[in-house]
Order: structure tokens, then C-alpha cells, then sequence
């Protein structure tokens, strides 16, 4: 990942490690990431800042053992 | 019907001059995210966020706008109209009962296409249709909203 830019995609890819899926496109956004007895959290393609990757990640209660180092 | 609402925490970030909007749930958990060039982007992508979120979940019978508040909270407040949240409660009515958009679609004499319109964001039906899905579903939709 670059210093300060992230995409859905990269997101995906941490979620799906965690035994998240992705369920496709849904409305403006071309990621859902679903995992049974939690909430969607809907991705969009590029994500504009530190604080939004963080906020995916923290929906998607993925341990910061497992976040990007610059995202940590 | 009523409204519900979603407080949220604004920040900005100095490295990419954007706004991120932090939606909180009743438990203190984050419930969407989004961000912009400006406050108001945030706050619109966030509104998105929650809502694909919402009617994502309803498909699967999952119901979580009791997530939500009852009575705006803080400062800093997204507020889902009852209309808004129509297609949410509409889907989880077609949902619980096992149907098929295009059953329902039979039911009400329209076609597929016309009643996926009603699940989407920015539906806004007449009485007389909602009137016709009621009777397809043999539920109050109006009366969950």
C-alpha cells in the first residue's frame, strides 16, 4: 500500500483474510463485505483518507495485528 | 412512521484536505464511513454507506435500524426520514415472508422492474401503490415505518 492512499480493493483483500466475502456491487458502492451475524459494511472504490480505511477496518473488527502498517 | 437518526464525528485530514464522517450506533460502534473533499460529500457518502448497509442486511431478514436513535443525539446528526426508509422496511417484509420480487410484482399487477423501484434508495411510492404492496404482502408497511 503507498503512504497515504488506499483502495476498496486492498480492503477487500485484509476482510477476506478474516473470513469476510465480498457480495458484490450495491448501489455507489462496487464492494460488500458480509460475515454471518455482522452488519455490511459497504466499501467504495477508492477510499479517501487514513480515517475512512481505518473505519472499515474497525467495522469489519479486523485486529490491528493485521492492518497495513500505515494505516496502524 | 416515524424518523431515525445517526450521529457522527467529523474529521479532517491534513495530508489529503478531505472531510471523514464516523457514523456511531446506539452502542458506540462505528455504523458507516464516509468522506469528501467537503463536509457535505462526507456526510452524503455516509448516508449511502448506511443505507447499502441497511438494505444489504434486510435481504437477509437482518434488521438493524434498531441501531439507530429514535431522537436526533449530539451535535452531529444524519436524519433517515420515514420515507427514506421505506425501501428498508419494504424489503424486510418481502423478506420475512420468502417472496421473490417478481411474485410480489404479480401480486400488485406491476411489472419486476417497476417493483424493484420501490427497494431502492429514493423511492417514494403513492398511497395507492403502497396500498396494493400491503395487500400483496398482507402487511402495514406504513405502520413499521
Amino acid at each position: 500500500m503507498g503512504s497515504a492512499s488506499w483502495t476498496g480493493q486492498e480492503l477487500r483483500a485484509i476482510g477476506e483474510a478474516q473470513g469476510w466475502v465480498d457480495a458484490g456491487p450495491g448501489g455507489k458502492h462496487p464492494i460488500r463485505m458480509q460475515k454471518t451475524g455482522m452488519r455490511t459494511v459497504p466499501i467504495r472504490a477508492k477510499i479517501q483518507n487514513r480515517n475512512e480505511a481505518q473505519d472499515v477496518l474497525k467495522q469489519m473488527k479486523i485486529p490491528k495485528t493485521h492492518w497495513p502498517e500505515n494505516l496502524k | 412512521m416515524y424518523n431515525l437518526y445517526l450521529p457522527y464525528e467529523v474529521s479532517f485530514d491534513v495530508e489529503s484536505q478531505t472531510y471523514c464522517c464516523t457514523g456511531l450506533d446506539r452502542d458506540q460502534e462505528i455504523f458507516g464511513t464516509g468522506s469528501g473533499v467537503t463536509l457535505e460529500l462526507a456526510e452524503q457518502r455516509l448516508r449511502e454507506a448506511v443505507f447499502e448497509s441497511l438494505i444489504s442486511d434486510a435481504s437477509d431478514c437482518n434488521d438493524y435500524t434498531p441501531c439507530l436513535y429514535r431522537t436526533p443525539k449530539g451535535d452531529n446528526y444524519l436524519m433517515f426520514s420515514a420515507v427514506e426508509l421505506l425501501p428498508i422496511r419494504i424489503r424486510l417484509a418481502r423478506a420475512a415472508r420468502r417472496l421473490k420480487q417478481a411474485e410480489v410484482a404479480e401480486r400488485m399487477g406491476i411489472s419486476q422492474q417497476a417493483y424493484s423501484k420501490l427497494e431502492r434508495s429514493g423511492a417514494n411510492p403513492t398511497f395507492a401503490l403502497l396500498s396494493r404492496l400491503e395487500t400483496a404482502l398482507q402487511q402495514e408497511i406504513l405502520q413499521l415505518a
